[in-house]
């Protein structure tokens, strides 16, 4: 019963006559403002987020939440209305645009509304009492089952929004996913069919596809027929006859029961894009397979799989080097082949491969040894501090006067096939700039 | 103007084959370890393949003549191209730019409403620039 005494809490501050207008006037605002075709709610938080600056906290947070309720709702209006739909109200464009074919304008408009309320309410419900063992489930969707859902999705969107030809609808559902492999390849960083337009690399958005698809489409076509429709002739009936109302709440519940379950599924609902674009791991061995699997769930669930790893030369070890978390993250470390014929003329030498540091030790000597054979003052300052280097097993190496060293590195890419190079080490510290 | 049918298979296979080429030059990789060029031309396939399905379908259908009204489909696009144009430079001359070109569409032309509407248009821009700070460069 810790939730029900949680959400006393909440209701007690939630509950006060400045909180509860507040949010009436977040709602007001940001239907009007949601109301404009193409603004979702996201577009509408960030354009009046001002407004709420000056507000006591929980004020300023009740406000914010009914200006994203209020956006939803301003959204499907301008989907039922005028075939307009932003992200969410694209099935409201479907259905309700017909409803204002026949004039039920005002019903469709009802039905959002009440629809989206008990949606939200039994959403809550779920979510408040249900949110652990449901969250556990989330996590056992593997990709092939992802897969299965997109193609039932697919299926559903190709029988549900044509009106006769199955494969009318299939071909269309194969042209959205055509749009939307525009832009950067989420998994390689390739950038696909974007015609070397910079503007493209971040994808086609959904609002200018269903703008294009529905909005202006809908103008044209409407041009074409010689219609003299416009939505707004007639009057709007807002409130639903009882068996119109007794229908809308059955289907309301279903609605809201099955969209629990799926909006569960991380990428399934909004997304919540990280403000950054890689993460350096700077640990090894079993603390950083730890840490990069639980990363992997948390960019899983927050759709931000682009986020790209990074990780120091920690990560050269093969303990760590197959493991899954880590595919496709970039690390530095020392260039491939001169280390590789180190450790085959060790292997030769001694039977037994070398030990990671053994290379460090070798090249250490190999230092002493080379300036032990200059002709004058072998071991002076300056001759250990030169600026052009030394080359070891390990690459690259110099010495600084603040008593650190610097190193020649190259970025190796974790890969299920081993590591892969992405950028070789440098040749010499001539042509890098620190 | 043609059969709606076949146009309508025509241009699905135009886009097919166009983004398949286009998958093509990317990198394929292997069905094991795929490339970004895979799942593109995959569907791309598939697409084209319902096209040409479509296509051998509208023989034996009833053919349902196309009747476009190019001019005007011509004229809206005219109008918001030069939107998306001149708005770069400053919004206010390219809504009255959108409203008196797109108007032309219409069967009746009304100087007078044309200017209402981008007067209204022009004040809901003036509301976001001044009341919400949009960056919008109206003039």
């Amino acid at each position: 019963m810790e939730v029900l005494s949680n959400l006393a809490l909440g209701f007690s501050h939630a509950l006060t006559l400045s909180n509860l207008a507040y949010c009436a006037l977040g709602c007001c605002v940001g239907t009007l403002i949601g109301l404009l075709p193409g603004m979702g709610p996201l577009a509408t938080i960030s354009l009046l987020l001002p407004l709420t600056y000056s507000l006591p906290l929980d004020g300023s947070l009740i406000m914010l939440a009914g200006i994203y309720y209020g956006a939803q709702y301003g959204d499907n209006v301008s989907a039922i209305t005028m075939k307009m739909p932003h992200a969410a109200s694209i099935v409201a464009c479907i259905d309700g645009y017909q409803m204002t074919l026949k004039g039920k304008t005002g019903l469709a408009l009802f039905a959002a509304g009440v629809s989206s309320f008990i949606g939200g309410t039994v959403a809550i419900v779920v979510l408040s009492t249900l949110a652990e063992p449901l969250a556990n489930v989330a996590l056992l969707f593997s990709p092939a089952d992802y897969c299965a859902l997109m193609v039932l999705g697919f299926c559903c969107v190709s029988y549900v929004s044509t009106g006769g030809s199955m494969l009318g609808g299939f071909a269309m559902a194969l042209v959205g996913v055509l749009l939307g492999q525009i832009g950067t390849d989420l998994n390689s960083g390739a950038e696909r069919f974007t015609w070397d337009q910079p503007f493209l690399v971040d994808g086609v958005g959904l609002i200018s596809v269903a703008l294009g698809c529905f909005g202006i489409a809908e103008i044209t076509k409407n041009l074409d027929n010689k219609n003299t429709f416009t939505p707004f002739t007639g009057q709007i009936k807002l409130i639903p006859s009882w068996p119109e109302f007794k229908r809308i709440i059955p289907s309301a519940l279903r609605g809201s029961i099955i969209g629990s379950f799926l909006g569960l599924l991380p990428g399934g609902g909004p997304e919540v894009k990280p403000e950054f674009d890689a993460l350096l791991l700077p640990l090894g061995g079993d603390q950083l397979k730890q840490t990069a699997r639980q990363i992997k769930a948390a960019r899983a669930g927050a759709g931000a799989e682009q986020v790209q790893l990074l990780g120091s030369g920690l990560w050269d070890d093969t303990s760590t080097a197959g493991e899954p978390a880590l595919y496709g993250g970039w690390f530095a470390a020392s260039p491939l082949d001169q280390r590789r014929a180190f450790e085959s003329r060790f292997q030769a030498t001694y039977g037994r491969s070398p030990p990671r540091l053994a290379s460090l030790a070798f090249d250490a000597a190999a230092l002493a040894a080379v300036l032990s054979k200059r002709e004058r003052d072998p071991f002076s300052r300056e001759a250990i501090l030169n600026p052009s280097g030394f080359t070891g097993v390990d690459g690259l190496f110099r010495f600084t006067d603040q008593g650190l060293v610097q190193r020649g590195l190259a970025v190796l890419e974790v890969t299920p096939q081993g590591t892969k190079l992405v950028s070789p080490a440098p040749q010499s510290f001539r042509d890098l700039a620190f | 103007m043609g059969n709606v049918q076949v146009l309508r298979s025509v241009a699905l296979l135009a886009f097919a084959l166009l983004f398949g080429w286009q998958a093509l030059r990317l990198n394929l990789g292997t069905l094991s370890n795929a490339g970004p060029g895979l799942f593109p031309l995959i569907v791309s396939g598939l697409l084209g393949l319902v096209a040409a399905i479509m296509m051998i379908e509208a023989r034996f259908e009833q053919a349902s003549v196309a009747n476009f009204n190019l001019r005007n489909i011509a004229v809206v696009f005219a109008g918001l191209a030069g939107f998306a144009l001149i708005a770069h430079w400053s919004v206010i001359p390219a809504t009255i730019f959108l409203v008196f070109v797109s108007s032309l569409a219409g069967s009746d032309y009304s100087v007078l409403r044309c200017a209402k509407i981008s007067a209204a248009l022009i004040a809901i821009a003036a509301g976001f620039r001044y009341g919400l700070g949009l960056n919008l460069r109206l003039y």
